[in-house]
């Protein structure tokens, strides 16, 4: 066994040298399947990772009306504190809403001084506890609407299932994208491959006229598409490693930029060792198929 | 050693390269097997050696049938078989030693082993000092002789020849004829395919002759076999 692995391993290290140009286009196909795959995986995953922070702390505004009594907004302040779901509620007076536009746009100043009234509203600012589902919140509101001196309520829903929708969407989009490249992989490997049986058939066929075995003819070239997949992958990976940490970089630099505080994390290991396995897997698939058909057309014991 | 039984091989239709051929060769015989361009020679060896199955017969190599031997018996019989062609068929990429040690390294030999037997065998043919070269480096009679070498390297029973000096003028193959006598001495059989008849008739061994895919005589030493 030994032996057999030996001469496959050499066999197949040899030929990968012999024609490293022709196994540079299997490799670099492999490279940017893996490469695209990743990096739809990576965006996918962190776009993932934003919307479960945020939906993890959900909250909403509740703006009161002008004319609200005051024993009405200390009603509405105990009914919330007293729900299960409400981690914390906290009241803006609407001076102190003003004064907060004002903190926050100190270019609008004037706007509020040629103002003869405070156009801003009383609210309630409420944070509920972590993994409030959706229909406690449906619940919550409905209550709320029977209560007297709401305005309204806003909640920002929307920006949440459109974060987790475009997180799905570069995941499907990456094992669709990623998945073409696979398969295109393994038909650049099955040709290269081919080639390289053609350039060796006088080799296979002195193997095969001294006795060689199955698996002593085929090993080699198994072993060839496997490495392909390998060095493939790992090309990929590195490329798209590099590119994250060039985007963060980046990021870093440009605090403008929407989502730029989000700290970006690169696939996890198990990520990294399915992705090395799946190249290694269409490697040896590449070979295995063309072996069939060369062994079957040119070299076959029958 | 080879016994075949009423073989008939067809590639195609009703026509037979091979037809009612019966024979017997037994270990350590040296035999030429000899006829006109598509006599079947050529047939002949490649169903010894289980590339062709015959159409109708039965083949015994070694007390084997080969013609109904499973695919995976294949390589275990062709361990036991050194074949030589006309045209070499050397590894242009590899020296000679590595051409010989080859087929030790597919065999599964160790690199002590390979490398003793690969410079014995190729010290037998007299190409010791040319180890290092690359077959289009060498003469025709070199390369052959390389061939040689790399068939006889893993101690084969039985040798076959297919037009072994097709390529190379007189003097080179009355060289390679000795090589093979050499080889026959030491107990292989040889089975050569050739129509050079005045390398034939120097060498005075048994000669089968083919015709239209029949045996028309069969002789050794002006001696005809019963057919």
């Amino acid at each position: 066994m030994m032996k057999y692995l030996t001469f496959t391993l050499s066999e197949a290290l040899t030929n990968l040298w012999r024609s490293r140009v022709l196994n540079m286009l299997s490799i670099g196909t492999i490279g940017f399947s893996m490469f695209t795959l990743s990096m739809f995986l990576f965006l996918g995953q962190n776009l993932k990772k934003v919307s479960v922070s945020w939906a993890s702390h959900i909250q909403f505004q509740m703006f009161l009306r002008d004319d609200i009594e005051t024993d009405n907004r200390l009603l509405i302040h105990e009914f919330l504190e007293q729900q299960l779901t409400v981690q914390k509620v906290q009241y803006l007076s609407k001076e102190e809403a003003r004064q907060r536009f004002q903190l926050s746009f100190k270019g609008y100043e004037e706007v509020n001084e040629k103002l003869s009234f405070n156009p801003f509203p009383a609210s309630f600012s409420v944070h509920l506890i972590q993994g409030t589902g959706e229909e406690t919140l449906e619940d919550l509101f409905k209550q709320l609407q029977k209560m007297k001196g709401i305005e309204d309520i806003t909640y920002n829903r929307d920006v949440y299932e459109k974060l987790g929708f475009f997180a799905n969407l570069f995941n499907m989009a990456g094992w669709f994208f990623g998945g073409i490249m696979i398969f295109a992989s393994i038909f650049t490997i099955s040709n290269v491959l081919k080639l390289t049986f053609f350039t060796r058939r006088e080799e296979v066929d002195i193997m095969k006229l001294v006795g060689a075995s199955h698996a002593t003819i085929r090993g080699p070239f198994i072993f060839e598409g496997l490495f392909q997949g390998l060095l493939g992958s790992v090309m990929g990976l590195s490329f798209a490693y590099i590119g994250v940490l060039m985007l963060r970089n980046y990021l870093n630099q440009h605090p403008e930029i929407f989502l730029s505080h989000i700290e970006l994390v690169f696939l996890g290991p198990i990520w990294v060792f399915f992705l090395i396995v799946a190249g290694c897997t269409a490697g040896m698939l590449g070979s295995l198929f063309s072996l069939k058909e060369f062994l079957h057309e040119h070299i076959s014991y029958e | 050693m080879i016994r075949f039984y009423h073989i008939f091989k067809s590639y195609s239709g009703d026509k037979y390269s091979l037809s009612d051929l019966s024979l017997h060769i037994a270990p350590g015989e040296f035999v030429f097997l000899t006829g006109a361009s598509g006599a079947g020679k050529t047939t002949l060896l490649k169903l010894v050696i289980r590339e062709e199955v015959p159409t109708k017969g039965q083949i015994l190599v070694y007390g084997r049938n080969v013609s109904s031997l499973p695919i995976s018996k294949i390589p275990k019989l062709r361990r036991s078989i050194g074949v030589v062609f006309q045209d070499f068929k050397l590894i242009k990429n590899k020296t000679v030693f590595e051409n010989v040690t080859f087929v030790l390294k597919t065999l599964g030999f160790d690199m002590k082993e390979r490398r003793m037997r690969a410079l014995n065998v190729l010290k037998q043919v007299g190409l010791q000092s040319k180890i290092h070269s690359y077959p289009q480096q060498l003469s025709g009679g070199e390369q052959q002789r390389v061939a040689i070498a790399r068939a006889i390297v893993n101690d084969p029973v039985l040798l076959l020849a297919d037009e072994p000096t097709g390529n190379l003028d007189p003097e080179m193959s009355a060289e390679i004829m000795k090589l093979f006598a050499k080889i026959n001495m030491r107990g292989t059989t040889v089975l050569i395919a050739t129509h050079d008849q005045v390398l034939i008739e120097s060498m005075q061994q048994r000669v089968l002759v083919l015709d239209g895919g029949r045996l028309a005589t069969d002789t050794a030493n002006g001696r005809v076999y019963s057919l």
